[in-house]
């Protein structure tokens, strides 16, 4: 299988993306630590086998803005799984203010979610993907960070371009070390996610098939996760349906 | 799980360096592949694939600048294997010259060839996607049409044009459930095979002080330490997951794969 012996850290909020790469994970041969927030990330694992639940590591996350939580988090995958090949990050959450009328509270909430949870969830994993020369990074981001979105909340397009700017600059620094660094930015999605706050949401171009689903996002981020992915690093895949294209 | 169980793909300029480990790449994955290329001397790199997995690969003469040929290629991998999921464009043609010293000749090959060949092969393939609602088109561009390489102006023009032809086919085609993708790498190593020449085609010599073509070129390399250049397998393996179910949700879009020598931003 394509994951077998590898450590897949995958880390959810506002979204069952992460869950959905977790499981595409296991079922390739991956041990897989899982971080979420609500329990309704775990839905999509009812169905494992007891050899899947096996490998499977869940952590429940109560703040991704908080450093030390995540240090604690990354401590308990290292101490279980020893190393770790993949990290990915699939962290988003909904505006509960609109806009420009948006508090600053909320501003840096919204914000610190989306890119210190990212930061936070991958910082703490670096040593042991440098020590082995390898790591697969991959952050999942929105098409509000990607090109401009009347009605998108300027807090969301910002933190959404900042985990791009992360990516590309993962790719540069860390390359010396073996290990990607990728984003896939995605649109609104099947399961509610991702939804970009935009007057008229992104969609995709394909009659029926207008939400991207979460096997869409999980092939994708299987692409980028994959040995075989060795030379992908700094990019950013669209994955929109067309919608926005480069 | 095999990512491209019992599909059936059209590689045009099948016999390229890349097609031929693409394509075993497709045989692991469990498709079926129709080569199609202008000369049966192309068709001797894949000699050990093709006879390992004889009833899952046929080859077909045929020049993506002649209509005809696309026509009737497509209507022969039908025949074939009863139906076409995925066609995979690798034709292309380098030219020469710049700005100044372009021949006209090599300028209207690398048009024919490398953007309208890509053209009459989606024409030739399009009755049959989409009578099953059903394709992947892959269009094998180049980073010397994407971003700040020293290429011939040839190459440069219509690998940009022909990602640009993807974007515009994606537009037109999605409606019949059909996506439309363009991949651009930087330089591969192909010393696996031996060179074939392309007929025609120039050594490229850049203007004095402009940057030259090759690995580096747009920033001084790639980012991972010793690889200079990608491996045929990590070209492949984009092209299986353009041409799979895993990237549905993608068209209109062109993959980079150049190591960090250029991130679209």
């Amino acid at each position: 299988m394509k994951f077998e012996n590898q450590v897949a850290v995958i880390a959810a909020c506002g979204s069952q993306v992460g869950a959905a790469s977790a499981l595409q994970h296991l079922k390739e041969g991956a041990k897989v630590a899982f971080y979420y927030e609500d329990d309704v990330r775990l839905e999509l694992f009812k169905d494992l086998t007891e050899e899947e639940k096996s490998r499977l590591l869940t952590i429940r996350i109560q703040d991704y803005k908080d450093v030390e939580e995540l240090k604690k988090a990354a401590e308990t995958v290292l101490e279980k799984f020893r190393t770790c090949d993949i990290v990915v990050t699939a962290i988003t959450t909904d505006e509960r203010e609109s806009g420009y009328s948006m508090s600053e509270e909320e501003y840096d909430r919204v914000m610190k979610t989306i890119t210190n949870g990212a930061l936070y969830t991958i910082q703490p994993l670096m040593p042991a993907m440098k020590e082995k020369k390898y790591g697969r990074i991959v952050l999942i981001s929105s098409v509000a960070g990607r090109t401009v979105l009347p009605g998108v909340a300027p807090v969301f397009a910002a933190a959404n371009a900042a985990i791009g700017g992360m990516a590309r600059n993962i790719g540069c620094t860390m390359g010396t070390s073996f290990i990607t660094g990728n984003s896939v930015c995605v649109g609104p999605l099947e399961d509610g996610s991702y939804k970009t706050g935009a007057k008229v949401e992104p969609a995709g171009i394909e009659p029926g098939h207008e939400l991207g689903r979460l096997k869409d996002v999980a092939g994708a981020i299987e692409y980028f996760t994959s040995p075989l992915a060795s030379w992908l690093t700094g990019e950013t895949l669209d994955l929109n349906g067309g919608y926005y294209m480069v | 799980m095999k990512k491209l169980q019992d599909k059936v793909a059209v590689f045009v300029g099948g016999g390229s360096a890349i097609a031929t480990v693409a394509l075993r790449h497709f045989m692991n994955e469990g498709a079926k592949v129709v080569l199609v290329d202008v000369d049966k001397k192309y068709f001797t790199r894949s000699e050990d694939i093709r006879a390992k997995y004889p009833e899952r690969i046929r080859t077909f003469i045929g020049a993506c600048s002649v209509q005809e040929d696309m026509d009737k290629a497509m209507e022969f991998a039908e025949k074939e294997f009863g139906k076409i999921d995925i066609l995979c464009n690798y034709a292309g043609f380098h030219g020469g010259g710049d700005v100044v010293s372009v021949q006209k000749k090599l300028w209207d090959i690398a048009e024919d060839v490398t953007c309208l060949g890509t053209y009459r092969a989606v024409r030739a393939v399009y009755p049959y996607m989409k009578k099953n609602h059903y394709g992947r088109i892959m269009n094998f561009a180049s980073i010397g049409g994407r971003a700040n390489r020293g290429v011939p102006i040839t190459y440069a023009g219509f690998k940009g044009a022909a990602i640009g032809l993807t974007r515009a086919l994606a537009l037109e085609l999605a409606k019949d459930g059909i996506t439309v993708n363009s991949m651009a790498p930087a330089s591969i190593d192909t010393t696996e095979f031996e060179r074939i020449p392309e007929k025609d085609s120039v050594p490229f010599t850049p203007p004095k002080g402009a940057l030259k073509g090759g690995p580096g070129a747009t920033r001084g390399g790639s980012f991972i330490p010793g690889r200079p250049l990608a491996t045929m397998d990590e070209i492949a393996h984009t092209i299986v997951f353009m041409s799979s179910d895993d990237s549905a949700f993608l068209t209109g879009d062109c993959l980079d794969v150049n190591g960090g020598q250029f991130m679209q931003p």
